[in-house]
Parts: C-alpha cells; structure tokens; sequence
C-alpha cells in the first residue's frame, strides 16, 4: 500500500474505506450478533420445552403409581393427550402412548384404541424403541382378535435382534390361540433358542411342556 | 500471494467465515476447534471415550462394596480381574443408555436437577437441604459437584425411559388364562415301579472288567496332591479368656453404660424459653419476679415461651433421658429435684425457666447381672491390643526362625498339625485362599520356609509350614477294586432295568394289554386326575408325567424315569384341562405380575439391542 503523507489524506482514506465497507461491516455485526441472541434464545426455548415435557412425564408416571381404577386411566389419558399435542416430537410423547395403550388394553379394554395409539407410538420410533413399539402393537393387535394383523407386524421385521425371544413367544401364543399347535411348539421352541445363554424363562418352559416336547426338544 | 490473500480477505466469503469463527468461539470456547482432551481411555462406545479415571473410581466404589458384603473383609480374596470386567462391561452399558436417552432427545434443565438434589432424602437434615452433607457425600464418591450433576441428570433420564418401558408393559387376558389353564391341569396316568430285586439275578461283574475299567478311567482314581502341615494359630478369642479385669474398670463401664442406656432414668421438665435480645433482661426479671409471685409455670410459658413447640403445652416437654437437651439445659435438668423451678439458666437457645414435673426411674440391669457381659467386653478390648502386639512379634518370629517351634515357645502357643491339606483347601483354617496360596508357593513347598503371617479372619492369625509334601498318584487296582466292583453293579443294574422298562413300553405299543405283559397286572398304580402337586406318586413321575406329549383320544403317551435301585414305567392315559380361577382378584394380581415380568423381559431386550448395535472399541 502506498505510503499516506498526511494526516488529512488518512482521514480521507478512512472516510473513503467507510463509504465503500462501512454498511456491510455494520450488517456483519449486526448478523453475528442476532445468531449468538437467536441461538441463545432459541435454547433456551428449547429447555424450557423439554424440561415441560420431563415433569409432564414424570407427572404421568406419578399418576400410574398412585391411582388406580378410572380414575387413573382418566389422568393418563389426559397427560398423554397433553404430551402428544405439545411435545409431539419428544421421545416422551411415545413413552406416554405406550402407558396410555396399557390402560386403554387393561382398564378400558378397548383394544382398538389401545392399536390406534401405538400406531401412532410406532411411527415415531425407530431402533430399539421401534422393535419394542412392534411389540406391543402386535400385543394389542392379538388382544383386539386379530391374530393375523398381529403375525403381520412382528414378522414385519427381518431382524428382531435382541427381541427375538420374546416376538416368536408372541407368536407362539397367537398360534397357539389359532389353534395352530405346531406352529405354536415351533415358535416357542426359536423363543427359547433366542434366549440369551443365562437367561432363563419357566413360563415359555411350561408352556412348551404343555405342547408336549419334553424330551425331544 | 500475500496480495492475493488480502484481496480475498475482503471478500464477502471471508467475511461470514470470521463471523462464524467469532461466534463459535464465543460460545463453545476453544476446545469446539481444537477438540479433544488427551485423557487416557480404556474403551470408546459409539465414538465417545470411558477415561481410565472414571474406570479406576467406579473400580475402587466396587472393590469396597464387594468387600462389605463379605463376612470377614479380606482383600485376598477378591477377584480383580474379574471385578475390572464387570466394571467396564457395566460402564459400557451405563454409556449406551445415557446415549440413547441424549439421542432420543431427553434432558433436564439446570433448575430441575437442583430439584432433584435438593429431595434426596440423603442431602436432607431436619427436613432442610443441607448443603454440606451434599458436598460430602459427592466428594466421598470421588466425584465433583458439576461431574455428579450430569450424573444425576443421566440416571433420572434413563430410569424414566426404563420405566416407560416397564411400567408401560400389560399382558393379554386370554394368555393368562391359558397359563392358568396349563397349571391347573391334572392328568391321568399307570406307573409300574420295577425295582432293581427284579433284576438282580444273574448279574455279576467279573474280573475283567473290573480290570478294564480301571484302566480306562485313570482320572478317577487320582489322589490329589497334598501336604501335612504345623501350624500356630493367634486367636483373639483365646487371649480374650486368659484377660485380667479390674474391678475398677468394671464399675467405670457399668456407670457409663447404664447412663447411655436407653432404659435409663428420664426426667420431665416444662420451660419457658427467653430468647438473647434487647429486651431479654426486662422479660427474665418480670418472670422472675411473677414466679416468686406464685404465678402458675404453665400459665406463664403459654404466655411468655418463644419455644413454639412447647409454649402451647404449658411449656411441657415429655419424659427425655440423657444426651437429648443441649448440655447446659441437661445438667440443670438432672440435677434438680421433683417440683423444683430454677432459672434463668442459658443454653445456646437462650434463656430458660425450668419446671422439674416428674422422675421416671430406670430399669438398668443391676452390676450383678451385667457383670459377666462387661467383662467379656473389657477383656475384648483388652485383648485387641494384646493381639495386635503379639501378631507383630509372630509375624517377626516366624520369618526368622526356621520352623515353628521356637516361634511357639517364645510366644506360649501350640504348634498344631493337619495333614492332607489338598489345593483345594480342607476344614478352618485351610479353606482360606490365601493361605493356600502361600502353601503351595515354592518358597513353602519346596524350601520349606514358613508362611507369612495370614489373618484368616479379624479374630485370627495363622503361620504355617509343610511338614511333607505327597505329590499327585494314581490308586492302586486293590484298593479301588470294591469301589469299581460295586459301581458296575450299579451299573448294569440301571441298564437292565431300562431295558425291562422299554421292553414293556414296546409290548404295550404293540397293543398288548396289561395283563398279557409278564408282569402281575396287580403291580401297575392307578393315577387319576393327578395335580402338579399332587402326592399320589412319586415326585420324579409326577414331573415326567407332566412331561409327556398329550395322548390322542383312545390311545396313551409313554414315558420312563430311571435311576440305580429302580424303574418307573408312565402310561399317560389323559390330560384334563385345568380351570380357570374365577376370583377375579387372583386374576388381575398374576395378570399384574406377569405384565411386570414382561416389561421387564422387554426392558432387558431393549437394553441388550442397543448394546448389541453399539460399536465399542477397547483399548
């Protein structure tokens, strides 16, 4: 850069360089500023909603402790409706549809409510939180009747993975309810081979007696 | 180039890169760029790094919590190496759901976890938060306090996962039902017990084969390597009897105990309590002065007590022994007289006016009852010191001396002995790991040095040395050959039996009846609708019959149970399904159990999926 010989033409460079780059300096600022104030702001929008939906879980969990009767699955359905339209994309909005199903199946023994619910759960969760909502739909499914509906879901996933035990004793118990007793011995005979080594499970013992394995298995 | 970078630092471009690097410094702070801290780290779970300091001090908390459970703590016999692995296969999974919970989008904001601190019933005094037993607890941990928030903030997340799954699970009714169906079922079945007199005719074992068998089965007749030992045992017990107690010492200890009793005599006392302050003086001389007056004491605490616990009550505060009032308060208490008032006397409440109502006497146990106790006690204590002094000077002894006897005659021990000690221990106090260990050091077995001093308990110290050494053998054919001659018997005897057994079972497949079968027909038993618990029949067939496969109508399902003085033949004739239990209540309390026992079937599949698609890298 040429060198500046007096004070007046700094200045007059100064002004010059301001002309030309002072408004996107100042728009620069400017943005920096409103991303870190935004950003802040934003999270803390962000705790503040997940800390709501925390104590509203915690709230539901309370209710199922210590109430019981109607009265619980009102409060139930009440904070998990609440769950579901507030924090529709928190993990607790699946969690509370998952409590809600079970007072639906248990207390109101409305299984077809209870499927609605956890639809709507298995749509939102994936991994193991997806095989477990599988799970429990192809239990309500089995509960409203609809044993094929049932079969459809838990066979509707290549890999069952850890759950593997539990989803072919499912199986085991739907066939078994069709009338299937073949079947039904097949599946909980794959249940028990998918169990882990020290695992054991008396009821799926049972129940495989009562197929008449015994000594063959 | 330098003018090139500068023109291009005037770009736009350069422009938001330098805002983005203020404000990501601004924020995040240096470590964002630089990343990464250099802890050493023994395993990575899904990237992210379990330091060796988090290891090392989840290690220790185990190593003392596995020492508490044991009876006798004993260092020795704790397996670090196998406490090192289900340390970090348990850090592991810790690590995959703390993941899962942060992945799933579950957090706490820093008001909630001062919430949850500042519950827990452990950092609680009197109902209040007290904030230094919470940094003591946390340090006693090894932790600090922002490490033990996020800690805390973890576990709450992943209990509340765990009990959305668990508490989330339910059963099908009709599954239950079918359960209760299956248990409540009974079953009708023959049973023919064939006992081995049957078949004992005509059975021999010959000499051969006894031969043979020898010969093939070396392993059985090993005889373990084993040593004889001496050894000098320090007992606490021991020394305890051979204590002197004074009789000084005795009463001193009965005073002492007979106060702290809680038997105890206890004394009632009312107050009126003055607290310190500008006025505090006026007060104590106006109920001075209405006191002498006559004035009624309850009257008067109802009126002027600043305790609000008592001041409704006439100032009455129930019966109280020793080591309940402040100091000051308590020995005004103890040592006046029934119906006494005395005050002011201070205490670090302030002042008090003390109305003495009532003496409830003790019930301590006289000195003769408890003199037997005490002294044992004395004695005990006497003895520790006693034991820790001569556990030094056998320990000293013994490692110079080059046996035992010495060591025992200087200390007026016994030099015991115990042979066969086998690696695999014998009877007190060879059955100490540790011990065995040294026993069967080279220094011990082969140089024949003493043992260290080993404290096989924390009343007892062993020095011990082999006297001989018996390396493994092999039995001789005469003396094993009654043993081998009597489990061939056996032997054939069981496969003579099964063969009679299956024999019948193919006859009664061919469709001959019982009669025709070359056993009296009287012999079969006749089960009907046996329960699971039924006690008509032996436990073993019971169990076998509800074993069998189901008999198709008309026909019947057959089974054997075997064992070395007889056999039992099972014809199951037919299964009856059981009831279902209509108490509704017996009803929802297994479906209540049953739908726990899922959940937490499904909580522990959950948790193992994740672990399973966990990428976990050890160092």
């Amino acid at each position: 850069m040429a060198e500046l010989r007096t004070e007046e033409e700094q200045i007059a460079a100064i002004k010059e360089w301001w002309k030309k780059n002072g408004s996107s300096l100042l728009i620069g600022v400017g943005a920096a500023l409103a991303i870190v104030f935004g950003w802040q702001a934003w999270q803390n929008h962000q705790l503040e909603q997940q800390s709501q939906a925390v104590s509203q879980f915690q709230n539901l969990l309370n209710a199922l402790e210590n109430q019981d009767g109607s009265e619980r699955a009102d409060s139930v359905a009440y904070i998990a409706g609440q769950l579901k339209d507030n924090h529709s994309k928190s993990a607790y909005a699946v969690y509370g549809s998952l409590i809600l199903a079970q007072q639906q199946l248990v207390e109101r023994e409305d299984p077809q409510a209870a499927i609605e619910t956890l639809q709507w759960a298995h749509g939102r969760a994936s991994g193991a939180l997806g095989l477990l909502t599988r799970q429990r739909l192809a239990q309500a499914q089995f509960a409203a009747g609809d044993g094929e509906a049932a079969l459809a879901t838990l066979r509707g996933v290549s890999d069952a993975g850890a759950f593997a035990s539990l989803y072919a004793e499912l199986e085991g118990d739907i066939l078994r309810a069709q009338g299937d007793r073949d079947g039904a011995r097949r599946a909980y005979s794959v249940a028990r081979e998918s169990l882990r080594e020290d695992d054991r499970n008396p009821i799926l013992d049972l129940k495989l007696a009562d197929l008449a394995v015994g000594e063959d298995v | 180039m330098l003018q090139n970078i500068r023109d291009n630092a005037q770009g736009t471009i350069a422009k938001v890169i330098i805002a983005l690097l203020v404000v990501s410094l601004s924020i995040w702070g240096l470590d964002s760029i630089v990343g990464g801290s250099g802890e050493p780290e023994v395993a990575k779970v899904n990237g992210e790094s379990i330091t060796e300091r988090e290891f090392l001090r989840v290690t220790q908390l185990e190593r003392q919590r596995r020492l508490m459970e044991m009876d006798t703590p004993d260092p020795a016999l704790l397996d670090d190496d196998a406490i090192r692995q289900d340390v970090l296969q348990a850090l592991i999974r810790e690590r995959v759901l703390i993941q899962d919970a942060s992945a799933q989008g579950l957090s706490l904001s820093d008001a909630d976890i001062d919430g949850l601190i500042t519950s827990m019933p452990q950092f609680r005094v009197n109902g209040t938060f007290n904030r230094d037993a919470f940094v003591a607890t946390v340090r006693n941990m090894g932790m600090g306090i922002g490490e033990f928030r996020e800690a805390l903030k973890q576990q709450f997340l992943v209990n509340q996962i765990r009990a959305g799954v668990i508490e989330s699970a339910a059963v099908n009714p009709g599954t239950v039902e079918d359960l209760i169906r299956i248990q409540n079922q009974s079953r009708s079945f023959r049973l023919l017990t064939l006992p081995a007199s049957d078949v004992e005719e005509g059975i021999t074992v010959t000499d051969s084969e006894i031969e043979a068998f020898y010969a093939d089965n070396p392993d059985a007749f090993k005889v373990p390597e084993s040593v004889d030992v001496a050894y000098i045992v320090l007992s606490l017990d021991t020394i305890a009897r051979g204590m002197e107690v004074s009789a000084e010492a005795l009463q001193e200890l009965y005073q002492r105990k007979s106060q702290e009793s809680p038997a105890a005599e206890e004394r009632r006392a009312a107050h009126i309590l003055v607290e310190s302050g500008a006025n505090a003086d006026d007060l104590v001389a106006d109920i001075a002065a209405r006191l002498d007056a006559g004035e009624d004491f309850a009257e008067l605490a109802r009126a002027f007590s600043a305790d609000p616990g008592s001041a409704g009550a006439g100032g009455d505060l129930g019966f109280a022994g020793r080591g309940i009032y402040d100091p000051a308060f308590e020995s005004a208490v103890f040592d006046m007289n029934e119906g006494e008032i005395r005050g002011p006397v201070e205490s670090s409440f302030g002042l008090h006016f003390i109305q003495l109502t009532a003496i409830r006497a003790g019930d301590v146990p006289s000195f003769e009852e408890m003199e037997a106790e005490l002294r044992e006690e004395l004695a005990r204590d006497a003895a520790g010191r006693r034991f820790a002094e001569l556990r030094t000077e056998l320990a000293d002894l013994a490692y110079a001396a080059p046996d035992l006897a010495e060591p025992a005659e200087r200390l007026g021990l016994e030099v015991r002995q115990q042979a066969g000690v086998t690696r695999d221990g014998g009877q007190q106090p060879f059955d100490h790991a540790g011990l065995l260990r040294q026993l069967y050091s080279q220094d011990v077995l082969r140089d024949r040095y003493n043992t260290e001093l080993i404290d096989v308990s924390n009343r007892e110290a062993v020095v011990a040395r082999v006297v001989e050494h018996y390396p493994a053998t092999q039995r001789a054919l005469a003396e094993v050959r009654e043993d081998i001659q009597r489990e061939l018997y056996a032997r054939k005897i069981r496969a003579e039996l099964t063969a009679r057994a299956d024999a019948i079972i193919v006859s009664l497949k061919d469709g001959k009846a019982l009669e025709e079968l070359d056993v009296p027909a009287e012999r079969w038993q006749t089960v009907e609708n046996a329960t699971r618990s039924s006690s008509d029949a032996p436990f073993a067939a019971l169990r076998r019959a509800f074993e069998l496969p189901r008999p198709a109508e008309g026909s019947a399902s057959y089974g054997v149970v075997e064992s070395a003085r007889q056999a039992m033949v099972i014809v199951l004739d037919a299964v009856n399904e059981g009831e279902v239990a209509r108490d509704a209540e017996e009803l929802r309390a297994l479906s209540q159990f049953l739908a726990m026992q899922s959940g937490q079937r499904e909580y522990l599949a959950y948790e193992q999926q994740l672990r399973d698609t966990a990428d976990v890298r050890r160092r």
